[in-house]
């Protein structure tokens, strides 16, 4: 393979190079009849870009396949090398350009080296030998003709939109309807999304050249690839094509210049099934320290605030049955029945079955001195339900009738079971259900109902877990109520009714945003 | 400016008298050798030298000739001194700018301190900085002497393939010789080699004298710092004796004033390996 670039593409072949050095450690070269690919691919194999040079791009380009050296290798001009020996040859896209009068590019006929002889207008030669690393291809399979949604735009219009991301940002997220498109910052479960800015910009169809929107959705890719090519893009100032499906499968973006060389970038989509929680929900739960609250026992002068927590939780038990079900499906493991811990453990999704046992254990930890000893494992896994439930009832009353802490905490308690309250009234017939399955087949509930809270609530819900530290571990639990009372409790208590609700009998002392 | 040239009674303890019409010349010159802590002053009567040595196998001089100073006065045959370099760039810094910074350097002899007073409008700066002894540098004059090869070139072009050698390789062979290649430079590296051809006709080649082929290889770590003097330069000399001492000359011009910088490199001896 033998083939000269003019000095004047000298440029677009550096900026190429940067663009996918960017992506992997390794660059593939792979030469074909008419055209020669540069191709990247990052080690998580999660994003794969290909630039590909057109006969035209090139001043003089023969491919022959070169004579095997042994019979198995097809074609032993394509090529692996290390990004790290290619970079130093491209390093100045600039001084290439104004420098350099053209570049020949040939790998030796041992398929040891390949070689760049570039030619300085001075008469300066400047030749680079770089170590094949080995000669293998990189497939990739995906499908960008009928992709159902295509974006066309000028690359200034995503720069300016990927700009106002923080340069840390990772992921974005592209939600695309046949109205409006956006484009807003991505934060998985882990990070409490209330403590870190977020980032959204509407953009409008008339701004693309081309808005094909054939399936509304949205989807969520890395930042850093895209960005990459970009850089590329806006060197060469071309418009930039984005094609895709719907999150789980890839998305596309294409650099085309004529007829002269193309460039794709495949990046992977987070799978929807791993999007589809509220975010604050899932981050909130993974905030929650695994401490014991469910247990038999004396009344509890204080209500240590988990336990509020899970009751605020326990109240919102309103299980749709598409979402029951969807739930059941990604987690058979809960539906032989409730693992103890699980309503104060984050329940991501794809969270292996194993971290749920452990937690369990953990819990079984604290509060194994608590529980009769007789007591069987069905029994409790049924039970956290309806006591946390009971406990709500019980709770309020305590709050309102003991502590220092009591008032505010039953305000905080209160306000988050009004707003349970409100939910709970709206899905009465759901309740009436809810309720019968709690108390005959308690062992299908699954717990995920945690997806259903709202988000209001559920930053209720962040700054009571604040507490947590207050609680005093191994505090006796409160008393549990018999199922019976769930009914008439949920659909008629309001907390508001109760006189001396609002009152505080004393401010607390910690420090805490009010 | 009258405070620099008012006649001093004192003169006469001073074996060493010189004023400049701008500090810049100076400091540039200095910024361009100091690879080293310190350097070794000599002033005779041809001008001043600061000579920077490393581990006895580079070294670079830059030279003032006598007549880019207003006055000079030297009452003594030789006068050596070491100094710390980086004190006295601190202290050609130390005006808010370098532009018409007027510079008097005074020294009554060994063991005294370097004094300057500095000029600009109506402020006055003076420094005084302690000296020490001089240590013995190795002398490559006369490696000059056997000068085989000798190549002049204009800086322009050579100062961006010095910058774009390899980092990662440890050497550099220079391969000089009146037949192709005319002038190579070549580093082997794990991330690949590269070879930099200068054919003899080209552009920025001033004069060309070859005799036979030399090819002798430095570390990288021992040219890389000839790039500030090249890179300050109009022009470079490179030239290279049967041993393989490597010398760059180079003529730098600075607000009107020529000023010499010679660099110094000892080749790498293979014993057995490559």
């Amino acid at each position: 393979m033998k083939c000269t670039i003019p000095g004047a593409n000298m440029k677009v072949l550096a900026r190429a190079v940067q663009s996918l050095a960017r992506i992997g450690d390794e660059l593939y070269v792979e030469p074909d009849a008419n055209s020669m690919s540069f191709r990247s691919v990052n080690s998580s194999r999660s994003a794969y870009a290909s630039f590909t040079f057109n006969r035209s791009f090139f001043a003089f380009y023969k491919h022959e396949p070169s004579q095997p050296i042994n019979s198995s290798q097809e074609d032993s001009c394509k090529c692996k090398i290390s990004m790290k020996s290619c970079l130093p040859v491209f390093r100045s896209p600039v001084m290439l350009d104004r420098k350099v009068e053209n570049c020949k590019m040939r790998l030796e006929d041992d398929g040891c080296k390949l070689v760049f002889e570039m030619k300085f207008r001075m008469g300066i030669a400047k030749t680079h030998f770089l170590p094949v690393i080995e000669c293998e291809t990189l497939q990739v399979v995906y499908t960008k003709d009928d992709a159902s949604n295509s974006l066309l735009a000028q690359v200034q219009l995503f720069s300016d939109t990927v700009q106002n991301f923080h340069s840390t940002q990772e992921e974005v997220t592209l939600s695309v309807t046949s109205q409006k498109t956006s484009l807003r910052s991505y934060t998985d479960g882990s990070i409490n999304p209330s403590k870190r800015k977020s980032t959204e910009i509407l953009l409008d169809p008339v701004e693309f050249d081309k808005y094909v929107v054939n399936n509304e959705t949205a989807i969520t890719f890395s930042l850093k690839e895209f960005r990459a090519l970009l850089a590329f893009a806006e060197a060469t100032g071309q418009s930039v094509e984005a094609s895709f499906d719907s999150g789980g499968k890839p998305v596309v973006f294409a650099v085309k210049h004529e007829n002269t060389y193309e460039a794709s970038f495949v990046l992977s989509t987070l799978s929807p099934e791993i999007d589809s929680t509220p975010q604050r929900m899932r981050e909130q739960n993974s905030n929650t320290p695994v401490v014991s609250s469910v247990g038999t026992g004396a009344k509890e002068p204080t209500i240590p605030p988990n336990m509020r927590q899970s009751t605020s939780v326990a109240s919102r038990i309103n299980l749709t049955p598409s979402n029951e079900n969807r739930l059941e499906e990604h987690f058979p493991e809960l539906r032989g029945g409730t693992p103890r811990g699980i309503e104060r453990v984050s329940v991501r999704k794809g969270e292996s079955p194993s971290l749920l046992s452990n937690i369990r254990s953990d819990k079984s930890g604290n509060t194994s001195s608590r529980h009769h000893p007789d007591q069987t494992r069905g029994e409790k896994r049924s039970r956290p339900l309806e006591r946390t439930v009971n406990n709500q009832e019980g709770s309020a009353q305590e709050d309102i009738h003991n502590n220092t802490h009591a008032s505010f905490q039953g305000n905080r308690l209160n306000s988050s079971c009004v707003l349970s309250n409100r939910m709970m009234a709206s899905n009465a017939i759901n309740q009436e259900r809810t309720s019968k399955d709690l108390s005959s087949a308690q062992q299908d509930f699954n717990t995920p109902p945690l997806m259903m809270s709202n988000a209001s609530s559920v930053s209720l819900q962040l700054r009571e877990s604040d507490y947590e530290d207050d609680t005093v571990a191994s505090s006796p639990q409160p008393v549990r109520k018999r199922p019976r009372l769930l009914d008439i409790f949920d659909s008629t208590f309001d907390p508001t009714n109760i006189p001396g609700h609002d009152i505080i009998i004393a401010d607390d002392s910690g420090d805490e945003p009010s | 400016m009258s405070l620099l040239h008012q006649p001093e009674h004192v003169d006469d303890d001073n074996v060493l008298v010189a004023t400049l019409d701008s500090v810049k010349v100076l400091l540039q010159l200095l910024k361009a050798i100091n690879f080293r802590e310190c350097g070794i002053i000599f002033a005779t009567e041809k001008g001043l030298k600061v000579t920077v040595e490393d581990s006895k196998s580079i070294q670079a001089s830059a030279f003032i000739s006598e007549d880019v100073f207003e006055t000079y006065t030297l009452n003594a045959e030789e006068v050596v001194f070491k100094i710390n370099l980086n004190v006295l760039k601190e202290c050609l810094n130390s005006m808010s700018s370098s532009n018409y910074i007027a510079l008097k350097i005074s020294y009554k002899g060994y063991g005294d301190s370097l004094r300057l007073i500095m000029s600009q409008g109506s402020s006055i700066t003076g420094c005084s900085i302690k000296t020490m002894e001089p240590e013995q540098m190795l002398d490559f004059h006369t490696g000059t002497l056997n000068i085989i090869n000798k190549v002049m070139l204009r800086s322009e072009y050579l100062k961006e393939v010095f910058n774009e050698l390899d980092p990662m390789a440890e050497y550099v062979e220079f391969i000089l010789s009146p037949n192709t290649p005319y002038f190579r430079l070549s580093t082997h590296s794990i991330g690949g080699d590269c070879r930099v051809d200068i054919p003899k006709d080209c552009d920025m080649i001033e004069s060309f004298q070859c005799t036979s082929l030399t090819a002798a290889k430095y570390k990288l770590s021992h040219i890389k710092p000839s790039c500030k003097p090249l890179s300050l330069s109009q022009k470079v000399s490179i030239s290279t004796d049967e041993r393989g001492l490597l010398c760059f000359q180079y003529m730098i011009r600075i607000e009107n004033y020529n000023g010499y910088i010679e660099y110094y490199c000892t080749p790498i001896v293979d014993s057995y390996d490559d």
